[in-house]
């Protein structure tokens, strides 16, 4: 347990030093943790709404998710790591809690049926002129949620992330994958895709579970 | 180049290869593989569009992220170091070199102790900060929880026995454990997702104390006083004495509490049976301060001493499941976790939190114990602590590590 008494070499990762040039940083995000939090938040939230909305296909619930997640962010031991993990946090609290309100609903599909017999689930003016277009638009999101849950959860995580435009190292880190796995799993996921997407359109019946 | 496989592939396409370049020249020459690419691509276009529909109808406009970021920060507590502070104060918080050089005092988690904190005012004072006492004192009890939690952790499976009473540790020897001083409060705030934090948490400041004799029997054993000759120059050869009381610190986990913890860090909400209402009880010894101070009135040198800590468990679980169930948990910081785990000895050694990139610190041997040497980077101060005879002692100052050693070795 005894180490590194020649105080002048850097940090070494097994002691949980802090390499030097980091110091001033976190320094810096310790002087200020609501001003850290306002960054994070202004530049994460529409990315990570996007994300939600996706799994959710509800602007309101999305929303919910999403600000649940960056209240569970204060007072978290990681907000004040870098970047990149806080990242991978929020969007593993997202994933996590819009899973979970998915299974709160009896069916995945439930909700976009109901939204779907209400007509005017995103609140947009636009759709709301044209409930057709609307409906047309729901069904599509149906057909592609139920294809989606043909995956295995992970699968699934990793297409809805790389199609909402998140690197491979970034679906890595949310995902605690290996790099080099992401291709492994995107290529496996969308072809499953692909066949019960196209089955779907062909009006072949499936489950959701 | 061999052919690609897959994954690799899929990479490709997404320009997310390994090497780019050396992947794509084996494709232009590959018809396998370029049919390969050529049925991937399609796939990915086809849920590329399908989950297009899935997005947003249009993008979040500024107000709305404002209103969004509105109702979020006026719905959490938020902790309170937190608090945003007035100009001028933020460069006054207390340092950690300060509170590390200035408190080992008695055991070297005098960060644990009123006393710590206040010694390390003056030293900071002493360095050139300034630190107002009520937010010391705010991170006095942060400070605390942080201890608490790691003898939390690093408690260790005991005898069991029939009754509730399931497990001691008792501190015989120091481990370090560099830590952040940013996770104190982080550690805190951890511990109250986790359960009730409760006993002597406050109004035990230490007591000014006229003679080494009154001490000695309010910390229950003769102190040891260091010889004249030993002190460095400058200093006055009589000590202010402080005795800060013994103290109960309590940690009860809370499985409600649990079950939301792991869920909010993407684990699954199962809390192991007899977890629930488990209380960690960690008992820190009255510890006494001698404090020589220099011409200018400030502490130079600071010596402490006090009985060891103990800390057991009581519940339905034992000690060895409980600290596998803690270090498991998501959120804690995994170098400090690894270091707890790398402590062979977890039965008797204490886990001493040191903030890695302001101290220095190795094992050392004095009055025929290990013992640790701590130093500041800066070398403006040095402490050493050990533990002896189930006693804990520790001698720290503004002073070169060769003048500390001569005082705690004068220490009969």
């Amino acid at each position: 347990m005894f180490h590194r008494w020649d105080g002048a070499g850097t940090a070494g990762a097994d002691d949980g030093g802090v390499p030097v040039a980091q110091v001033d940083t976190r320094a810096e995000r310790r002087a200020d943790p609501t001003r850290r939090f306002d960054e994070l938040f202004r530049r994460l939230y529409p990315r990570l709404y996007d994300l939600c909305h996706r799994l959710l296909v509800d602007r309101w619930e999305a929303e919910d998710v999403v600000q649940d997640a960056f209240l569970r962010l204060v007072g978290a031991a990681v907000i004040d790591r870098p970047d990149q993990e806080v990242e991978a946090w929020l969007r593993r609290v997202c994933l996590n809690l819009g899973y979970n309100r998915l299974r709160g609903r009896r069916r995945g599909r439930e909700r976009l049926e109901r939204a779907s017999a209400e007509l005017a689930p995103d609140g947009a003016a636009g759709e709301r002129d044209d409930p057709l277009g609307s409906l047309l638009r729901l069904e599509q999101q149906t057909q592609v949620h139920r294809a989606l849950w043909t995956l295995p959860e992970r699968q699934r995580t990793c297409l809805l992330l790389r199609h909402a435009g998140y690197s491979y190292a970034e679906i890595a880190d949310t995902c605690e994958l290996a790099v080099g796995s992401v291709g492994v799993l995107l290529a496996r996921a969308e072809r499953t895709f692909r066949d019960s997407y196209q089955r779907q359109q062909q009006g072949a019946d499936h489950e959701v579970p | 180049m061999r052919c690609l496989e897959e994954g690799e592939l899929r990479a490709w396409i997404d320009g997310e290869a390994a090497d780019q370049a050396a992947a794509g020249a084996h494709v232009d020459g590959c018809a396998a593989c370029q049919a390969a690419a050529e049925e991937l691509r399609g796939n990915a276009e086809l849920a590329a569009a399908a989950t297009g529909v899935l997005a947003p109808a249009g993008p979040l406009r500024p107000a709305q992220v404002q209103t969004a970021r509105d109702r979020v920060v006026a719905a959490a507590r938020w902790p309170a170091a937190a608090t945003p502070e007035p100009a001028g104060v933020t460069a006054a918080t207390p340092e950690p070199a300060g509170v590390a050089v200035g408190a080992p005092g008695p055991s070297g988690v005098a960060a644990s102790r009123p006393g710590g904190p206040a010694v390390a005012r003056r030293v900071a004072g002493r360095l050139g900060g300034r630190v107002p006492a009520g937010r010391a004192r705010g991170w006095l009890a942060a400070a605390v929880t942080a201890v608490l939690a790691l003898v939390l952790v690093a408690t260790p499976a005991g005898r069991s026995a029939a009754s509730s009473f399931l497990a001691q540790f008792r501190s015989q020897r120091f481990a370090v454990v560099t830590f952040d001083p940013e996770q104190a409060g982080d550690l805190a705030g951890t511990l109250r997702q986790l359960g009730t934090v409760g006993g002597d948490l406050q109004g035990l400041e230490p007591a000014p104390v006229a003679t080494p004799a009154a001490a000695s029997r309010l910390v229950g054993f003769p102190l040891a006083l260091p010889d004249d000759a030993a002190l460095p120059g400058g200093v006055d050869p009589r000590p202010r004495i402080q005795v800060s009381p013994a103290r109960q610190l309590r940690f009860t986990l809370d499985a409600a509490k649990v079950a939301r913890y792991l869920e909010a860090h993407g684990r699954a909400a199962t809390v192991p049976a007899g977890l629930d209402g488990a209380t960690l009880v960690a008992d820190v010894p009255a510890a006494a301060v001698l404090e020589y101070v220099g011409a200018d009135g400030t502490p130079r040198l600071v010596v402490g001493q006090s009985r060891e800590l103990t800390a057991s468990v009581q519940g339905g679980v034992t000690l060895e499941a409980l600290r596998e169930f803690l270090l498991d948990l998501p959120g804690l910081p995994p170098q400090t976790v690894r270091q707890l785990r790398a402590i062979g000895d977890w039965r008797d050694t204490l886990p001493l939190p040191v903030p890695a990139d302001r101290i220095d610190w190795r094992s050392t041997t004095i009055h025929g114990v290990q013992g640790l040497q701590l130093g500041e980077r800066n070398g403006l101060g040095s402490a050493l602590i050990w533990q002896r005879d189930g006693r804990i002692y520790g001698v720290a100052g503004l002073l070169r590590q060769a003048s500390v050693r001569r005082v705690a070795e004068s220490l009969g």
